[in-house]
């Protein structure tokens, strides 16, 4: 699964598919990896990604890379979740919260939820940009210098290797300078 | 020309900026577009018309094409369409199927709770306005499948919205007209793999007291003695005594015999010896013959006045025993008397309750009904606790999961509550009532359920009010109460009493009964039968003609009554009624004169029944004087030979003392002078 994520990857980047679409699917992986403990919440954020144009294979990998970042990071998550839930100024806000319909399902109350909630929330911006810019600098840069160097070009000349790309171009639209 | 047609249109420069190029992030592509794109006379850009692209330049055209129209907006519109349709697919199933999900729902739940099949027709749920209405629903009774628990007729309530939203059950007032109950089905109503029910009837209250009013009319005092003998001392005591006597007397006789043997085996030696004449013993060697006689003979008479007193004190022992036993004999039999006559009483307690033997059986019957009724609420009750109120286990907590914060809950709801539910029946007899707060957590909640109910009926009423109460620190499961007023009822014990079958009347009846935990219950009932109207079957006597004038008489017997049973122990009801005051005052001196009779036929038959055994120890005790008098002849015989033998011995003696003083006399008269008058002194040394 994730080889196929990769050539997906691969095919947008050398595609004329748009950075904020790939910074997107990142920043949404990374949201994703961080809502550990709320399924309630995992579902309203898929189910955003569902309706937004975003790379999913850019979400899946980014998703498959955060996941153990955020395991690593819970105990600091827990700290944020209970420093942000004990925060006097914001009880009667949780309060009103905790009482309305629905909304405890998402256990918002806890601190590993509502930790890895705030981190993810206040990060997307970072990675989204991050994402982009990548994808940008990928294509200024760091693609033609691929596409010229003489071990790639030599690869992709062997046998084997021109009929998988040429299938593989023909199955994803690949793009003619690849 | 196969340009894709989104670049065969012409564009200003700005839209050909902003729809074109904008959407090429590539910059290699975004230039080639570029440089296909020509400034036309009227100022707009376009691909030369009579342009011819190649195979490749079309493929790339094409993928450009595609690029531009998949980077435009950032909402995928198919997708979103698709979840429009969707939800409109979920608006329609909802006003599709939203009434058969809300029935099935419904049946399942009323199912669960009653563990019988439950049937909705008509049902009319409304999400959006809190709302659900049916026209018919009835649910089976569990222990009768063929008959129905209850029956509603067109019935509605309203919900609490805001509670819905909160995924809570909670129904503001419910209404439902045309109740009916214990009504017959056509299929069964048992659910598959449902266990048999259990035989039906009050099955607690079976051992309820039975009547001793039979007493009064016919004791078989034979059959009493009979029955008590086992547990009478004195045959007991007759049976010691005699056995012990019986022993004695043998011994006794034993004993007899051997001293007449010894008396006949010293009768020789001492007769010889009585028959020496003692003046004719001359010599001392006479002497020592006669004493050498004497002592031969003496052992034996000694021998033989030992056993006579041994034998004495046998006889002694003997009497004496006899005598402690008739003593015992005599006390057991004062004993027993008095138990056979306290057993033929008449004057205590239940034996004069008439009320207690025509309405022992109807009391408990329907004590059992109310009482199986109250168990079967209580049962539901807590069915409904653990399928809609009861807390979840928290699932297995694995790898770090942070911590629940807890914040105030404003207004907790239980999950299931009925805050309101009122009924009434369609038609006669008209039947309303009211339950409050039935609910599967109590606790929550903080009040009891609470009903209330009427019945109606030409003359007949009847009201019943009570509270179910599963709260934690409820110390009574339920409180019922019960008032009826012209109320038709029929008492018939099992068998007639005093020739009394069935009494009939109108009942009015205020009635209390408290299930307690552990299943318990206790309570009380005050009631009076009007005019009641009497049955009876079989010959009558004195007692029970009496008995059914007080009845026939009475305008109205007034009845009381305690009760309180418990798993593992019987139905405890004690009754009494104002019948029983007329009829003991009625059948006092009757009472009494027949008790005297009783306790003198019983204490006649015991006496006729101990009288063998008493005649044996009497001829037992006759026989131990008899023998104690022949035995003192032998003994004074034995006493007579003893001292014969012991006093001839002493004259023997005597008279060789005597023989041998002549004899030493006579020796010193024959040698006068050779002795000197005075011998000289010895010399001294």
């Amino acid at each position: 699964m994730p080889i196929k994520w990769i050539v997906k990857i691969v095919v947008a980047l050398n595609s004329n598919t748009r950075p904020g679409e790939v910074g997107a699917g990142t920043a949404f992986g990374f949201l994703l990896a961080f809502l550990q403990g709320s399924w309630a919440l995992r579902v309203l954020a898929l189910t955003l990604t569902f309706f937004l144009k975003i790379n999913n294979a850019a979400l899946l990998l980014s998703l498959l890379l955060f996941i153990p970042v955020a395991a690593l990071a819970s105990p600091l998550m827990d700290l944020l979740g209970g420093f942000i839930l004990t925060l006097p100024a914001l009880q009667g806000l949780f309060t009103r919260l905790y009482n309305m319909p629905l909304l405890p399902f998402t256990r918002f109350n806890n601190t590993l939820v509502m930790g890895g909630l705030a981190t993810g929330i206040f990060l997307w911006p970072a990675v989204f940009f991050g994402g982009k810019a990548l994808v940008v600098l990928y294509r200024t840069r760091v693609r033609d210098r691929i596409a010229d160097h003489w071990a790639v070009k030599w690869f992709t000349r062997l046998p084997g290797v021109s009929t998988i790309i040429r299938l593989v171009g023909k199955a994803m639209g690949l793009s003619r300078q690849l | 020309m196969s340009v894709p047609s989104l670049f065969r249109k012409r564009y200003t420069e700005k839209a050909l900026q902003k729809k074109i190029l904008a959407r090429i992030p590539i910059a290699r592509d975004r230039d080639y577009l570029e440089g296909l794109f020509l400034r036309g006379e009227d100022g707009r850009y376009g691909i030369d018309p009579g342009m011819r692209p190649s195979k490749a330049e079309r493929k790339r055209l094409k993928s450009l094409a595609k690029a531009v129209k998949a980077n435009r907006g950032v909402i995928k519109a198919p997708k979103l369409a698709a979840a429009l349709v969707l939800l409109a697919a979920v608006a329609g199933g909802y006003f599709l199927f939203r009434n058969l999900v809300a029935r099935k729902a419904l049946e399942a739940g009323l199912e669960a709770v009653f563990q019988a099949r439950a049937r909705v027709e008509g049902m009319d749920f409304d999400l959006f306005g809190a709302r659900v209405a049916w026209t018919r629903l009835e649910v089976a009774d569990r222990d009768r499948p063929m008959k129905n628990l209850f029956e509603l007729g067109p019935t509605r309530a309203e919900l609490n919205g805001q509670a819905l939203l909160r995924l809570r059950f909670v129904v503001e007032t419910i209404e439902s007209r045309d109740i009916r109950w214990n009504t017959d089905r056509k299929t069964s109503g048992a659910l598959p793999g449902a266990p048999k029910p259990e035989k039906e009837g009050p099955g607690l209250l079976d051992k309820a007291g039975a009547s001793v009013m039979g007493a009064l009319s016919s004791v078989d005092v034979e059959a009493l003695i009979q029955e008590e003998y086992e547990k009478l001392a004195s045959p007991r005591a007759a049976e010691k005594a005699r056995a012990e006597m019986e022993a004695r007397k043998d011994a006794l006789e034993r004993k007899s015999a051997a001293l007449k043997e010894k008396i006949r085996a010293a009768s020789g030696p001492a007769g010889e010896l009585r028959a020496v004449d003692i003046g004719s013993i001359k010599t001392p060697e006479a002497a020592a013959s006669a004493l050498a006689k004497a002592n031969a003979a003496l052992p034996a008479v000694r021998e033989l006045a030992a056993s006579a007193e041994d034998l004495r004190r046998e006889i002694d022992g003997a009497v004496r025993e006899a005598a402690e036993a008739k003593k015992a004999l005599e006390k057991a039999l004062d004993d027993d008397y008095a138990r056979v006559e306290a057993l033929t009483g008449l004057s205590g307690g239940d034996s004069v309750s008439l009320a207690r033997g025509l309405f022992a059986g109807y009391a408990s019957e329907s004590l059992g009904v109310w009482y199986g009724y109250g168990r079967r609420a209580l049962e539901a009750a807590r069915n409904l606790t653990r399928e809609k109120g009861g807390t979840a286990k928290p699932a297995p907590r694995t790898a770090f999961q942070g911590r629940d914060i807890p914040f105030p809950v404003r207004d907790a709801l239980p999950r299931f509550w009925i805050k309101n539910f009122a009924f009434s029946t369609a038609s006669a007899p008209l039947v309303t009532g009211r339950a409050e707060d039935i609910t599967g957590e109590p606790d929550l909640v903080g009040k009891p359920a609470r009903f209330t109910a009427s019945y109606e009926n030409r003359e007949i009423r009847l009201g019943l009010e009570g509270l179910l109460d599963l709260r934690k620190e409820a110390t009574v499961e339920a409180d019922l109460g019960l008032k009826t007023a012209g109320f038709p009822v029929r008492a018939a014990p099992p068998s007639p009493v005093l020739t009394i079958a069935s009494l009939e009347g109108p009942l009015e009846l205020e009635a209390r009964m408290r299930l307690l935990p552990g299943g318990a219950m206790d309570g009380r009932l005050e009631g009076a039968l009007l005019r009641p109207r009497v049955t009876r079957q079989g010959k009558g006597d004195r007692v029970s003609d009496l008995a059914y004038g007080v009845l026939s008489g009475a305008r109205r017997v007034d009845i009381t009554a305690r009760f309180s049973a418990g798993p593992g122990r019987g139905m405890d009801l004690s009754l009494s009624s104002s019948l029983d005051a007329a009829l003991k005052e009625g059948l006092s001196a009757y009472i009494k004169d027949e008790e005297k009779k009783l306790k003198a036929r019983a204490k006649a038959a015991l006496q006729d029944r101990l009288n063998e055994a008493l005649a044996e120890n009497e001829t037992l005790r006759a026989g131990i004087e008899e023998a104690r008098k022949i035995a003192g002849g032998d003994m004074a015989e034995a006493g007579a030979l003893s001292s014969g033998v012991e006093g001839k011995k002493k004259e023997i003696e005597k008279r060789g003392e005597e023989l041998k003083k002549q004899a030493a006399d006579s020796l010193l008269e024959k040698l006068p002078g050779k002795v000197p008058g005075k011998l000289p002194a010895v010399p001294k040394f």
